[in-house]
This record gives structure tokens, sequence and C-alpha cells, in this order.
């Protein structure tokens, strides 16, 4: 054979024998209409609270989730005063005890707050006595954990004794478990919002989380529950979810409709809960085998907003592009 | 002088000159030249291997013989001729300068005088070593049309290979796992495991010369991972002064494009050689499933290699170097609920080793040799967020989405031999050293290192000629465990003429490797971790082989029984740690594997050639040691390989068929074994191969597992974490081939 026979075999050779990964066929984007889509930012380790209102469709107000200890109702007549529960608070009534003396967390018993926002289930009771016009303290002394922040670091212990409910401020003492220094705390009642937050840190200081309370219809944030064994036992867990706004809001599921399917006439006839937890956490799971969160999207929900206006919404993720957990993803319409 | 006087003279003169000048001239071209032919047919035997060896400088000249089978004798003293090639026995002469001669070189039809080196003191013939060697030679890995390791070793006899679609292929003998078998690239060990095997994809025989099998322990020789034996990939090394080009390209209908290149030449006492080339597989998955999710994924492959050798008298020193780069895609399903976006991951393999390797012959019976390698592995991962609406990607930079692990290994030996096959008494002695380390985020501390250093002797007794003992024994230091004495006794009885018995028995040691320690992979499909707590393998190991064969003019047969038994303790395993993909690696208390194989080959010549084998391995454990193992679970091979060469149009049919029985495979839970199986199937691959324009261009086509083998099911303890649905992975299914050889020879 030639020098050109060679030379013609061997291009020959290189080029039929050639390939390259195929590129992945282009897929038409799904034609949405109405529905919005969003994505809610509480990041990768849910170190923040977002309060997001459905119309226009955006986060209204965003704090880190340890910033505050301690919510005080601000409602009028309202008294109750509600953990951080993001934080994986918890609490102990010790009663009528010497307050500000060195106190032994062994054997003490813990309790929660419920996350459907039942009053009759908070961790801290029923705390006062009424006197006339005014809310008197029981003078029961408290213990509380503070929890843990995003990354579990120990937030500490404080003991803290609400004093009294007088002219629409909440006043209290704080100090360390083993005693200490003591701190004088007061909230003033807010009437356009829920909750006004008190953060122990330090020698204490208010914080306004919550915006107004017509102003918002969820809050994306962590929140403790009560999970349960298969033997029935309780025992709280800290999940990532959905809170409603409380008394402004509320919320019915449907786990039977597919999303696109449902209109106002069906939703209108739905029954309608006040639950802060009724869209919670359990639109996603765990997959053990993926190694990753899957995310529920044969699960709708239907919202009666701060206005009553219907919607109707779904989660369809739970990361962001870079692959980043804590970035939930939903799909609203309004009805 | 008169006119016409003048004119004679000077025309007599003339011619007398021009005679002269022509027998002169003629002389100058009337070299004498050795032609060599086929002794049974008479044809020319093109590209023998030819060495002239001076009998008084030692000096050697390599050449090859050209198409008409002929090299020109350029010899200046009596000289040692030396003249080989595949598929025939060597022949040794003398021959005196200028002495033209025909030799006809005689057809071997079983092979048995291939040489090898792997485990010998010097190079040996295969039928003479006293260990029982297989060798795959050049020609049998054309026949099979096999592009990788993997592809070669399926079908043979008591060797399982199984496929991982993300880690690769991994091999078994003897029933023991792929951490127990010694992978060596022209005796250097080769890095860079995952799960403990090598990805044999990532093993290409472009320039593979041959490979040497040694089953049977070796750790005498060859320290740690050898319990099960060595196998020894022998390249290409052209030693003649031949300017040889060759060029090849492999299709396969199921999406396999590959091509390679090589020159290669000797100039005097320089050798050199580079080639490279790309391996490329655009994935499979069965004909039902069109998800964007591959059972074996796609993956490019390219690769690079030299090498540089200096020959004299009683030294040659090779220096080579290896480079090979793989990018695997491993598509992610598409996301609920609109499936419009997936995560993708990126593996990308870098392997590369510089290697030097220097022989000396201090005398006809004295040898150093002396090898030094320093090789790197990397293995990254990359994930990326894919949008098919766009078809744009967005690195994952979220800490599951990247990872590296780097492993480096400088390796040393050297071996001092006296052998001289005269004397009743030889040996050698020698020492190694092997460091690795291991860096990435996967491992524990980020960086692990360990250190094997040990030196060995072995000696060879023959107190008759027909029989020859070989004790040795091995000293290792371990930065990381304390070290057992490793010892061995192999004996070989030459019976009869053609009838030998071999006997071995050694007590193996295999330290962890840095990945059992300390290795973490997860994906989406795997979650294995290693385990600091190890204890090492300890092992004692016997094989009982006989062989007996013998050859015609017209045929020839050959039997080989062997048996062996295998006995390790805290041998590692890896084993489910809990729910789902979670594996890690365990010490199970006591491991046995044991067995028979049977191979019987017949050959008629000049076109027949017939091999059956058969092989039982029987496998148990105890997840305690204080328990009694379980009863054998035992396991069914049979292979066939055969192939019939018609002489006229000069093409050769092959065919390779092996039976893979109920494969028992355990699991380790709570210090106690389950077992499960993976169902019997069978494989057939068939060939044909021909030469054209003197064999310039080889052609070679068939098809690859006819019976369409792609996934087996696997029941009670499952397939294994590399196994997809409900069964495991063996094959992409029925596949046809083609492959171009191009071969240019340029005679100097």
């Amino acid at each position: 054979m030639n020098t050109s026979g060679k030379i013609i075999g061997f291009i020959l050779l290189v080029i039929i024998f050639q390939s390259c990964f195929k590129e992945d066929d282009m897929l038409p984007a799904p034609v949405k209409g109405d529905v919005i889509t969003d994505t809610i930012a509480m990041t990768e380790n849910y170190g923040y609270q977002l309060y997001f209102r459905l119309d226009p469709g955006k986060v209204i107000a965003s704090n880190p989730r340890t910033n505050s200890d301690l919510g005080f109702e601000c409602a009028p007549g309202g008294w109750k005063i509600i953990l951080n529960t993001a934080d994986f608070m918890k609490a102990t009534d010790l009663g009528q005890v010497p307050f500000g003396q060195p106190f032994d967390t062994t054997d003490m018993k813990w309790k929660f707050d419920k996350s459907d926002g039942n009053p009759d289930s908070l961790a801290i009771g029923q705390w006062f006595t009424i006197n006339g016009n005014d809310t008197l303290s029981a003078n029961h002394v408290y213990i509380l954990l503070r929890g843990l922040d995003e990354n579990g670091n120990d937030l500490g212990i404080r003991q803290i004794i609400f004093d009294s409910l007088k002219n629409n401020t909440y006043y209290f003492r704080f100090t360390g478990l083993k005693g200490g220094t003591i701190y004088s705390g007061s909230v003033v009642k807010d009437p356009s919002v829920n909750y006004t937050f008190y953060s122990l840190n330090g020698v204490g200081s208010v914080v306004h989380n919550e915006p107004p309370d017509t102003d918002y219809d969820l809050i994306f944030t962590q929140y403790t529950t009560l999970l349960f064994t298969s033997l029935g036992q309780a025992y709280p867990y800290l999940v990532t979810g959905v809170l409603l706004n409380r008394n402004q809001v509320q919320a019915a599921v449907d786990t039977v409709n597919d999303f696109s399917s449902i209109t106002f006439d069906i939703a209108k006839n739905m029954n309608f809960t006040s639950k802060l937890d009724v869209i919670g956490y359990d639109w996603k799971y765990y997959n053990f085998d993926a190694g990753s969160y899957t995310v529920r999207t044969g699960l709708s929900y239907v919202i009666k907003d701060t206005r009553g206006y219907l919607y109707k919404l779904r989660f369809i993720g739970f990361y962001n592009k870079q692959g980043q957990k804590g970035y939930p993803s939903i799909e609203y319409q309004r009805l | 002088m008169k006119k016409g006087t003048f004119s004679l003279t000077t025309g007599l003169l003339s011619a007398l000159l021009i005679m002269l000048a022509v027998v002169a001239a003629y002389g100058q071209h009337q070299q004498a030249t050795i032609k060599v032919i086929d002794q049974k047919n008479q044809e020319p035997v093109a590209f023998a291997h030819v060495c002239f060896e001076g009998l008084k400088t030692g000096k050697p000249k390599y050449s090859m013989t050209s198409l008409q089978g002929t090299v020109p004798n350029e010899i200046i003293e009596k000289s040692k001729i030396v003249v080989s090639y595949v598929g025939y026995a060597k022949y040794i002469d003398t021959i005196q300068p200028g002495q033209s001669l025909e030799l006809q070189l005689k057809p071997t039809i079983l092979n048995m005088d291939e040489v090898v080196v792997t485990g010998q003191y010097t190079p040996e013939r295969a039928d003479k070593s006293i260990y029982k060697i297989e060798v795959i030679n050049a020609r049998q890995i054309e026949q099979k049309a096999a592009t990788n390791m993997a592809d070669l070793l399926k079908d043979e006899s008591n060797m399982r290979v199984s496929q991982d679609g993300v880690l690769g292929t991994s091999l078994r003998i003897q029933g023991l796992s792929g951490e127990n078998v010694k992978f060596l690239m022209d005796g250097v060990p080769m890095i860079g495991r995952m799960n403990g095997n090598f990805d044999l994809n990532q093993i290409g025989l472009y320039n593979v010369d041959h490979v040497e099998i040694l089953e049977g322990p070796m750790s005498v020789i060859y320290g740690s991972n050898a319990l099960a034996g060595v196998i020894n990939i022998i390249t290409k090394e052209n030693k003649t002064s031949v300017l040889n080009t060759t060029a090849s390209s492999y299709w396969e209908s199921v999406g396999v494009f590959n091509f390679d290149a090589s020159v290669s030449s000797n100039i005097k006492k320089h050798g050199f050689s580079i080639d490279g080339g790309r391996n490329f597989f655009n994935g499979w998955n069965p004909a039902s499933d069109t998800s964007r999710v591959m059972t074996f994924k796609p993956r490019r492959q390219y690769f690079f290699d030299a090498y540089y050798t200096l020959t004299t008298n009683k030294f040659k020193g090779k220096i080579a170097g290896d480079y090979f780069n793989e990018l695997l895609l491993d598509k992610g399903p598409l996301q609920p609920p609109y499936f419009i976006y997936a995560y993708d991951n990126y593996f990308t393999t870098v392997r590369y080793s510089i290697r030097l390797d220097g022989s000396i012959k201090l005398s006809r019976s004295h040898f150093i040799n002396i090898l030094a390698s320093y090789s790197f592995y990397e293995r990254q991962k990359q994930t990326w967020f894919k949008d098919l609406t766009t078809l744009e990607k967005t690195p994952v930079t979220a800490s599951w989405g990247q990872d590296t692990t780097q492993i480096t290994s400088w390796m040393g030996r050297a071996t001092f031999a006296k052998n001289n096959a005269e004397k009743k008494f030889n040996y050698q002695v020698g020492a190694d050293i092997n460091i690795e380390t291991g860096t990435g985020k996967r491992i524990a501390g980020y960086k692990q290192e360990i250190g094997d250093y040990a030196a060995f002797i072995s000696l060879k007794y023959d107190p008759v000629k027909e029989i020859s003992l070989q004790p040795g024994i091995r000293v290792i230091y371990n930065t990381k465990y304390q070290a057992p004495l490793v010892y061995a006794l192999s004996a070989k009885w030459n019976i009869l003429d053609g009838m030998s018995i071999r006997l071995s028995y050694a007590h193996g040691f295999r330290a962890p490797a840095l990945k059992e320690l300390y290795l973490y992979f997860k994906d989406v499909n795997h979650d294995i971790q290693g385990n600091p707590d190890l204890k090492a393998e300890t092992s004692n190991n016997f094989n009982v082989n006989l062989n007996w064969g013998a050859e015609k003019t017209k045929s020839a047969w050959n039997v080989d029984i062997t048996g062996f038994y295998n006995h390790i303790n805290n041998v590692i395993l890896l084993a489910p740690a809990g729910t789902g993909l979670q594996y890690t690696y365990v010490n199970l208390s006591k491991y046995m594997t044991t067995g028979v194989q049977l191979s019987a080959s017949f050959s008629l010549y000049p076109s027949l050639k017939v091999q059956l084998g058969l092989a039982e391995t029987g496998v148990t454990g105890s997840g305690d040691a204080e328990l009694q193992m379980d009863p054998l679970k035992w396991a069914t091979e049979i292979s066939l390989s055969s192939s019939y060469h018609f002489v006229r149009p000069e093409i050769t049919l092959s065919l390779y068929y092996k039976y893979t029985g109920m494969t028992p495979q355990v699991i380790v839970e709570d210090q106690s074994l389950i077992w499960g199986e993976v169902d019997p199937f069978n494989t057939m691959d068939i060939t044909a191969t021909k030469g054209f324009w003197s064999n310039r261009i080889r052609l070679s086509t068939g098809v690859k597992n006819l019976f369409n083998v792609t996934t087996i099911p696997a029941t009670g303890a499952g397939g294994g974490h590399g196994s997809g649905g409900d069964g495991m992975n063996i094959a992409w299914g029925r596949s046809f081939f083609l492959k171009f050889t191009f071969i240019f020879n340029q005679y100097k």
C-alpha cells in the first residue's frame, strides 16, 4: 500500500470511529397560567424565619431564628407567653420557690409549646392571677432551656419569674440557672402584631420580629412538634415547615384532588382550620435510599388569607439550584 | 597505435572494468539473508522477532522479518540466533557473519513455551515455572476482540466479573474478592481501587503484549493483596529496528467507539514508543427504559503512554510513563412535579505513573533487577443542576455536590538472583517499599498514609532433575499494623515427560487498605464507609495442580486439574451497616473458599483448537470465630472456547461460551451470615478474524453476549450495593462489533 493509501486509511479510522456525549433533548417549559412559583430562602441550616404574603407573593419580613426567646401576646386581653420553638426551647414550672437561687436541672420535667397553637398546651401556661383590672403573678419560677442554634450549639439556661401585666405591659425578671445578677425586663403590647418578642441574651432586649398581623399569611420556620413512636410514645422533634398566621389565616389539606384541578367551587367547601401547623412539615420526607428530601407534590393546600381570599398551594421542591436544602419552592394561585 | 587497435583495447578494457564493477556491485548487494518459513505449510513467517547475540561480546541485536519472511544477516561475529513468534516454538541456533540461512519455525499448538516473568527469578517458559501460570497472548486478545481487562477476563474459568454502573467492573478469583488480587503493570502495582476493586474497564488492552495470570498465593514475592493471585499486564516493547506504526479502531453497536495508535522503533541501543488513543461509550439502558438515568453510564477515556529503553550487553534500562483520563456521566432522574430539572454527577478519574526499570546481568547466572515508580490516582465528583428547558447546567455548591479523593504511591523494589538451570541450588533475595498516601474529604483527617517495608528471600532447590522445591519467606514492617511473618513453599515434580504436579502452600497477610480504613463514598446509590478498627487479614492457602499433555505432529492435547483451599481469618468484607444503602468494611472472622478446576484442551493442526473448563468453587464463613462455619455454598462454572481457522480464505472463527451457575453471596448482619443467591446465566461471544494485504490490515467482527444477558435476578441477601433494581447487572445485552487494525512497518 502506498503512503497516500496509508494516510487516507489512518484518517478514515480516526474519523469514522468517533463519537461524543449526547446532549439531552430540550423539554418544553410547562404552561402554568396564573400559577405563581416562589422559592423561600430559609438557608441550608434553616437559620431564618420568613413571613410570607400570598398577595403580592413576597417575603414581608425575616429574622434569624435565634434572635428571641419568648413571645408576649399583644391582643387586647391577651396574656399568653410562648417559647421560641424554632430553637427547640423547653421550660419547666418550679412553682413558688425563691427566685434567683441556684438550681439543678437533674430530674426536671420539661414541657414544649404544642405546634398547633392550642393555648391549653403551652409550656408557660397560666402564670397569673387576676386582681381587678390587673394581671398579677402567681410567683412561679420557670427554668428555660433556650435550645440550640442552627449549628447545634447550646444557647444556655435561664430562670425567670413573670411579675405582672399592667397597663398593657409585661414585667418580669430573669437571671442565670445558678443565680447571679438579676435583670428586669418589660414588653409593651403592640396592638398591630400578634406577639412581641424578647431576647434573654445579656441584659435582655425587645425584638420586633413579626410584621403587622394583616400583612402576612404564612411563616416558614423551624419549630418543635411532637412525634410518636410505633408504640404511641410522644417525643419532641425539631422540624422544618410552615405555620399559619395565628388568628388571621385558615387552611385546608387536599389529598384527593390534583393541584391543577382544584377550583374555587371545590375549595370553598373544604374543612378549614386555624391550627397553626395544618400545613406543617409533612409535605416532604427524608428519602433514605436517595439520601435527600423528597417533596410530596401530590399534596395540596387551600389557604384563606387575611382578607378571606382563597388560594391553592403546593410544594414542588426543597433544594436550590446549587443543591442546598432549606429552599422550599411553592406554587400557588388565587382561586 | 593504429586507430582500430586503440578501439579494441579500449573496448576490452572498458568491458573488463564494467565487469569488475558489476561484480563488485553485485558483491556489495549480495547480502546474506535469513529466511524464516513455517515448518508445516512452508509459507514465509512475517513479523517474526529475530535476536542475534554475539557469542564473544554477548551484545544483542534485534530485528523483525519482512513480509517475505526475511531479515538481513548483518552480524560481524559468530552469534546465537533466536527466532520467535506467537504460535511457534522458539528457534535457537548459531550463525556466522555473511551466512544465509533458511530456517523453519515449528507451529506450537499449546503455547506451552510462552515466556513469563511474574514470580520468576529471570524470564522463564511457562511450562517450566514452578507456579501454574496462565498466559493470554496477543493473538488470543485479538480473537476475543477484547478492548479492556473486563472483556478479557469475563470468560475465564474460576473468575467472576461483576458490574456497577458507577464504580465499574470488579473481579473475583477462587471465590476471593478483588482486594486479594494483585494487579501489576510491567511489575508495578496499580493503585486506585474503588470499593476494593479496580474498575477493569479502565485497564485498556491497546498496548498489551500479553497478560500473565498466577492463581494462588504470591504473598512472599509480591506482598499484600496477592492472596488470590497476581495478574501482571505486560506491555508491548519493540526490540527491533523496524519503525512500527499501528492504528486501530473499534466499534460496537451498543455505542462503543474506540481508537488508538502507536509508533515504536529501536535505534542502536535506544528504543522508544509513543502511543495513545480515545475510548468512548454512549451508555446503555434496556430497550424498555427510555429514562435519562443509564444502567451502564456513558464514559469517555483518553490515554497516552511512552517509554524509552537503553540496552547494552549487560544492562537494560527502561523509563516509562502513562496517563489516563476518564469522564463518566451519571445522569439523575427528572425531578417532580414538572420533570424538567435533574441533578447529574460527573466523575473524573485521572491516573498517571512514571516507572524506572533496570536489569543488570552480572554474569551468566547472577542478575539484579531494580524497579521504582510513582503513581498518582484522583477521582473527582462534581454534581450539576440541569435545567432541561434551557439545557443550562449550574454547579451544585452544597457540600454533597463535590468530592475529590487522591491516592499517591511510591514504590521501590530491588532483587538479586542467582539462576543457573544447571545448578541444583538457586536463590533470589529482594526488598521492596510501598508508601501509599490518600487525601480527600472522604478520608478521615483528610490525609492518611500507610507504609509497607519488606524483605524477602526465595530459594530454589532441585535435588534431582525432575523435582524442584522453592521455599520463601517475607518479613514485613507495616506502619499501621503488626504484620506477621509471611512464608510459602512451592514444589514441582515432573513425573513423566509431559506430566507434572505442582504443590504450593503460603501463609499470607493483608493489611487493610486506606480506603477500607478511612474512605467514605456516598452518592444516590452508594453509602460506603471505612472502618478504622479493622484488623489485618491472615491466611493459609493451599494449591495443587496436575498438568498432563502431549504434542504430536498434527495434534496436541492437555489436561489441567487444580485444587485449592483458602482459609482466611478476619477477612475484610463490604457488608451492610444499617438501613438502605449503608455499607462498611467488617472483619468477618473466618472465610473459606475451596474448589477444583478442570481444563482440557485439544488442537488439530492447522485449524482446530478447543478448550473446555469446569470449575466448582465453594465458599463459607463464620461471623464469629467461636462458631462453626456454615456448610459450603457451591458455584459451578463451565467454559468453552474454540476456534477454527479456514486456511484458504484465511479466516479464523472463534467461539467463547461460559455458564455461570447459581452464585452464593453473603451479607454480614450482627455477626451472623445471611446468604443470598444470584441466578445462573449463560454468555457467548462469536468472532471472525481475517487479515488483508499480507496482514497489513486485520479485521475482526462478530457478536458479543449472544444470549442477550442483562440483569440476573438476585434473591435472599440481594444483589449487592451495585445491583440495579432487584437483580445484578451482568452486561448490556447483545451487541455487534467491528474492529480494524492497520499495521505499517518500515524496514531499515
